[in-house]
């Protein structure tokens, strides 16, 4: 996967060449799943990012993301001409829906299994509020930073976090749409299915809500240090 | 900025103009470059603060977002080193969640092959030598906690240089997981339904239920969710009588995909992002008590903790467990330190603690209450599903100034009003005016799921007052004092008296309107005149206050006045046997109020003034402070005659007179002393009959009308008190009515009193052929025929109690045909018919009419204690009745007796249950048992009748207990132990 890095910029997020959803009757007959195929591959790496980001963190060891979105394939691939008939959402959104299923059914599937997981108990994790929360720790907690930046890095890092769990649930799903699915306006609209004005105003919202709490995280810490 | 956010609409593309700048900002951060923010200011100026503000984070979170995520096997975790796979005896199996202080693995304990959880402190926590003394020796205390609700402790201990203890590993979720569950659920059906829901979702989301299905099937147990947990709390099913778990394939598992990825497509968008205009939580009646039940098992853990020594100092829903079984577990407790706040913030554990801490935590102090005032935000939390508390900058910054919580218009229709009042007494601001002990909070909870009064009130409204005119010192003029204290008074209404919250309700709405009213159109006004309007506006709220409270009580005293048997005991031995604790605040607030209005305008208005002073004596009186009641009224009488003797006296003087002379002859009464009882009513009476026109005058004769009979009765009642000793029963004395023949002074002297009825009678019956539309003429029309009844009763004189109180009913009995709604015109109705005057087939008949008078109220009305206490007492007069028509009861007749009996006791019973304070509640729970143990007696039932009486003692024994109505109960058990000997002598022979 390293060798597929993913340029969010030139591909779909700011230039609008992002491609025009299918119509969705293209998808039915025997063309149909090729059709899928090439638009799959073309969805392919961000379903990777989105999956990668809203894996359990304890899966990491197990699952890989990119096993999981070629497991969703087949399941995809299954389910099309409901899509084709249907069609309640757009085309991407509603393969990231189905991407997620598989994940959550993969992980299911691994609790079963090992014991260990999930077996009995959750604890009172104070960032545990929703998954969202956990899956941007995680991803925090995950990253690697480059060595020159470590020490700021660390400290950004859980400023951030802080500030994020801080955020109500509907705020931080925005961000975390936006920021670490890498959606665009039209697709957390899509997803939350709301209008795209509605959805910008609220993305723009959360994001002053953010910079207000980090502000005071980074002058709270200040009051801290001077006591 | 905020505000600045919402609502721009960019035309062109539908987006937040913001939007697109951030998201190319965005982007190009995400390819590497460090882009300038102030370049996007300048694209577009008229947004440049709020693109100052945001772009920066938005920076950091891309600067974070951007790096190779998608390959796990490459991460390093440079915050979290990897963890040790053992600490001494424990094995880490799998990380559960981090804290700031430490992260939380689930272990297995090698020597006793049990799971645990193990939290790992930071190495940061572990540093400062002194910290982690104290760490240590918090943790050794909260080891020692043993308790259902609190997460035992297995042991502490340090490895690999870092602190640690281990804990049972419980299987359940936090409240803040089920309070972000319920939040962000638009449709609570989606909860308590979950069939139909995952039906509707199995639709959108098709495949992978298979594997669902395989999960659940395969008999693993599915992992117990927040969204399971709160349809726990939504359920009918108690909370505590729950025993198993939720099976598991009920579970809907296509739920997960909407939770995770966002509030996917069945989720209407109607909240706003700030939360603010979202309609309130309306969850069924079952959450709250639910709520309410785990909330008192925290508070009783905390107790418990707190008797052991042992504080929190960090009670949040993220700490509060809920497990399968609908348990509540508190858990890290002891383990918070303000030491440790400094480590806390760079990983925010402040933060999210700061808004749960009482304010003199914030500000370095605190005691057991603040876990308190914590867990009361808890339980606002869990009500209202908001923050208690916003603005943790705010807070931190000035903690007296941003803690206070609130309830908003909403969320006051949809709570129960005694949740909120427990609410507020937990959180408040100054640690004194809190519960003092935790217990006391789960105590108050326990009432509110028994239906019980609770022991909160409302605001300590004197020190409210003070405190709020210490704040607004300028405001806090007469009106402005009075004014608060008045809203106060509504609201204490409010929540005592549910019958009346509309009324009062009302009232406020009143008096607010006409409050913007005089302040709009008054500005022309002089100040001095201003004030004088809202001061008498705000009188004129007081006094409607207090009549609601007077009625209530009124109808309490009159059940008992009724009470056949009691009618002659010394009931004025305790004035203020018929009041809820709730009635005497409301009235020592009402007379705080009436003071401080007599005070304050003794001079401009000085009518109103006096009226003021009248009232305090009232209240005082009803309260049973006759001393001082006498004074105040006696005061108040002065005052009127030297307004009379300055200005000449208008009708309303004279009238107000008449009123405070009416009070002072009833307290006079009380106090046994008849002879100035009787000397002041006659100076009443020549004054009244001096004033040619106010004697004429609708108001002159009504309040004549009420003086005498006020005096009638009074007299009647303290020279029955005299002849007889109260009866309890049958076997006290012969059956009801014979009475021995009337001496002849007494005689005299009830003709006197006779023909001073005769006059009330026929001034009133002026009034009411006059003005036939004053329903309130024909009321008290009534009430004097019903004096009459008694009066006659009294002589002896059998026809004629017969005759007025046909009259009296028959009165009633067309003002309930013609406002058949009005519940207060049956229920004096029935109290009339409830009268025993004639044979004893006529007053079965009129009882009879009278239980369904009450039936009819009490569907209405089911809970109103007056109704309720009424329809015990005629079914207990039914129960006699059919005892007396054979004399002998047996048989059906006997039967039929005790169950009306039996329900009587139920109904008194569960009256007694709510308002044990209420003294006359009491009394006639004991009458009533110890009347039907003569039933039981009389049908040859004599165990039952001895367990009765047993019972009936140990009401007694619990009265003494409660050190109510002293003297009269010690009567009572004298009589009751006497009745008991006198039962085993006649059980003998």
């Amino acid at each position: 996967m390293s060798e597929r890095p993913f340029d969010p910029f030139s591909e779909f997020v700011v230039n609008p060449s992002q491609p025009i959803p299918p119509n969705p009757s293209g998808f039915l007959g025997s063309a149909g799943n090729e059709e899928l195929g090439r638009w799959f591959e073309t969805y392919r790496p961000r379903l990777e990012q989105i999956v990668a980001f809203r894996m359990d963190p304890s899966m990491r060891k197990r699952l890989d993301p990119s096993d999981v979105v070629q497991e969703s394939f087949f399941h995809i691939a299954r389910r099309i001409e409901e899509f084709a008939r249907e069609s309640p959402v757009p085309l991407f959104v509603w393969i990231r829906q189905r991407v997620l299923q598989t994940l959550i059914d993969l992980q299911r599937t691994h609790c079963r299994d090992k014991r260990s997981v999930h077996r009995e108990a959750r604890w009172p994790d104070p960032y545990s509020g929703q998954s969202t929360s956990y899956s941007i720790a995680a991803v925090l907690m995950d990253r690697l930073p480059s060595p020159s930046q470590v020490a700021i890095q660390a400290e950004e890092q859980a400023r951030l976090q802080v500030a994020l769990d801080s955020m109500n649930e509907t705020d931080r799903e925005v961000l975390a749409l936006r920021h670490f699915e890498h959606l665009t306006n039209q697709e957390v609209a899509d997803i939350l299915g709301i209008g795209v004005t509605a959805a910008s105003n609220r993305y723009v919202r959360a994001a002053a809500k953010l910079s207000e709490i980090l502000q005071f995280d980074s002058w709270a810490s200040r009051v801290d240090h001077d006591r | 900025m905020i505000d600045d956010a919402a609502g721009i609409d960019d035309a062109a593309e539908g987006r937040h103009p913001v939007d697109a700048l951030a998201e190319e900002f965005s982007a190009r951060v995400r390819n590497g470059e460090d882009p300038d923010v102030e370049e996007y200011a300048l694209r577009a100026p008229e947004h440049a603060d709020l693109i100052r503000t945001i772009l920066p984070s938005l920076a950091m979170i891309e600067r974070m977002a951007v790096q190779d995520s998608a390959s796990p096997s490459r991460r390093l975790l440079h915050t979290e080193p990897a963890p040790p796979s053992s600490f001494d005896d424990f094995e880490i199996v799998r990380r559960i969640g981090a804290g700031g202080m430490g992260i939380v693995y689930e272990a297995v304990q090698r020597s006793l092959q049990r799971h645990v959880a193990l939290k790992v402190m930071n190495d940061a926590s572990s540093e400062h030598s002194k910290s982690r003394l104290r760490f240590q020796r918090e943790a050794e205390a909260a080891a020692g906690l043993h308790h259902t609700n609190i997460v035992p402790i297995y042991g502490i201990g340090e490895d690999h240089g870092r602190q640690y203890y281990a804990m049972q590993l419980i299987d359940g979720v936090t409240l803040h997981d089920i309070i972000e569950t319920l939040a962000s659920t638009q449709d609570l059906e989606q909860i308590v339904a979950p069939k139909s829901n995952a039906l509707s979702n199995a639709t959108v989301h098709g495949f992978g239920s298979s594997t669902a299905r395989q999960v659940a099937s395969a008999g693993s147990p599915a992992r117990f969710q927040p969204r399971d947990a709160a349809r726990r709390l939504l359920n009918r099913t108690p909370i505590d009588d729950a025993l198993t778990g939720i099976p598991s394939s009920e579970e809907p598992i296509e739920f997960e995909v909407a939770s995770r990825s966002g509030t996917a497509i069945e989720a209407p968008p109607v909240q706003e992002v700030d939360g603010r205009s979202r309609s309130a939580f309306q969850p069924p009646r079952a959450y709250y008590r639910n709520i309410a039940r785990i909330v008192a098992n925290a508070a009783n853990a905390l107790h418990y903790a707190h008797h052991c020594g042992v504080l929190h100092r960090d009670i949040k829903p993220a700490n509060l467990l809920l497990d399968r079984d609908g348990t509540i577990w508190i858990a890290d407790f002891g383990l918070a330190q303000r030491s440790d706040f400094e480590g806390a913030t760079q990983t925010g554990e402040l933060l999210g603690t700061l808004r749960y801490m009482a304010p003199e935590q914030i500000r370095g102090g605190g005691d057991r209450r603040m876990d308190i005032y914590s867990l009361g935000l808890t339980l606002y939390e869990l009500l209202t599903l908001e923050m208690g508390l916003r603005s943790p900058k705010a807070r931190l910054l000035d903690p007296m100034g941003h803690s206070t919580v609130r309830f908003s218009k909403a969320m006051q229709r949809v709570i129960p009003r005694d949740l909120q009042t427990i609410v507020l007494k937990a959180c408040a601001l100054a640690p004194e005016h809190r519960y003092q002990r935790a217990n006391e909070l789960e105590d108050d909870l326990r009432r509110y799921l028994e239906d019980r009064p609770i022991s909160a009130r409302r605001a300590g409204p004197v020190e409210r007052v003070a405190r709020w005119s210490r704040r607004n010192p300028i405001l806090a003029t007469l009106s402005g004092t009075s004014f608060v204290l008045l809203a106060t008074i509504a609201l204490l209404l409010g929540v005592w008296n549910r019958q009346q919250q509309h009324a009062l309700e009302r009232i406020q709405t009143e008096y607010d309107r006409a409050e913007g009213n005089l302040n709009e159109k008054t500005v022309a006004l002089q100040l001095a005149e201003r004030e004088q309007t809202r001061a008498q506006r705000n009188m004129d709220m007081a006094l409607e206050a207090f009549a609601q409270i007077t009625s209530n009580i009124a109808a309490r005293g009159g059940l008992l006045r009724n009470s056949i048997d009691l009618e002659d005991a010394e009931w004025t031995d305790f004035a203020d046997a018929s009041l809820t604790q709730a009635d005497v605040e409301l009235l020592q607030m009402l007379q705080q109020f009436f003071t401080k209005f007599a005070e304050e305008n003794s001079t401009d208005l000085r009518v109103e003034a006096a009226v003021a002073r009248r009232r305090v004596g009232e209240i005082q009186h009803r309260i049973g402070k006759l001393e001082e009641a006498s004074d105040s009224l006696d005061k108040a009488i002065g005052e009127f005659q030297s307004i009379r003797s300055i200005g000449g006296p208008s009708q309303r003087v004279l009238l107000e007179e008449i009123l405070a002379c009416q009070e002072a002859i009833e307290v006079f009464a009380k106090r046994g002393q008849m002879a100035k009882a009787m000397s002041l009513f006659q100076r009443a009476k020549r004054l009244f009959e001096s004033q040619l026109e106010f004697q004429s005058s609708e108001d002159g004769k009504y309040a004549m009308a009420q003086l005498i009979g006020c005096m009638v009765s009074n007299n009647l009642r303290f020279n029955n008190d005299r002849r007889r000793r109260p009866a309890m029963g049958w076997l006290g004395r012969g059956n009801l009515p014979s009475q021995p023949p009337l001496p002849a002074n007494q005689r005299a002297r009830l003709q006197r009193e006779d023909d001073l009825n005769a006059e009330a009678l026929t001034l009133l019956a002026d009034l009411v052929s006059a003005h036939p539309n004053t329903l309130a003429y024909r009321v008290s029309l009534a009430s004097a025929h019903k004096e009459q009844v008694r009066l006659s009763r009294a002589q002896n004189d059998w026809n004629r109690a017969d005759q007025s109180l046909t009259v009296a009913a028959d009165i009633m009995e067309n003002l309930v045909r013609e406002h058949p709604k009005t519940a207060p015109y049956k229920y004096q109705l029935a109290e009339i018919l409830a009268i025993p005057v004639a044979r004893r087939n006529i007053d079965a008949q009129r009882c009879a009419r009278g239980l369904v008078l009450c039936n009819e109220i009490l569907q209405e009305h089911p809970l109103v204690p007056e109704y309720l206490a009424l329809k015990a007492s005629i079914l207990t007069r039914q129960a006699m009745l059919f005892g007396s028509i054979l004399n002998a009861p047996n048989g059906d007749r006997g039967d039929a007796g005790v169950q009306h009996f039996l329900e009587a006791i139920a109904i008194q019973r569960d009256l007694v249950n709510r308002y044990p304070e209420v003294a006359v509640y009491s009394i006639v729970l004991l009458q009533y048992h110890v009347q039907l143990s003569e039933l039981y007696f009389a049908t040859k039932r004599p165990e039952k009748s001895r367990e009765i009486i047993a019972e009936a003692l140990a009401i007694a024994e619990q009265m003494k207990g409660r050190g109510l109505a002293q003297p009269f109960v010690k009567a009572i058990l004298d009589r009751i132990r006497e009745r008991r000997a006198n039962l085993e002598t006649k059980a003998d022979g």
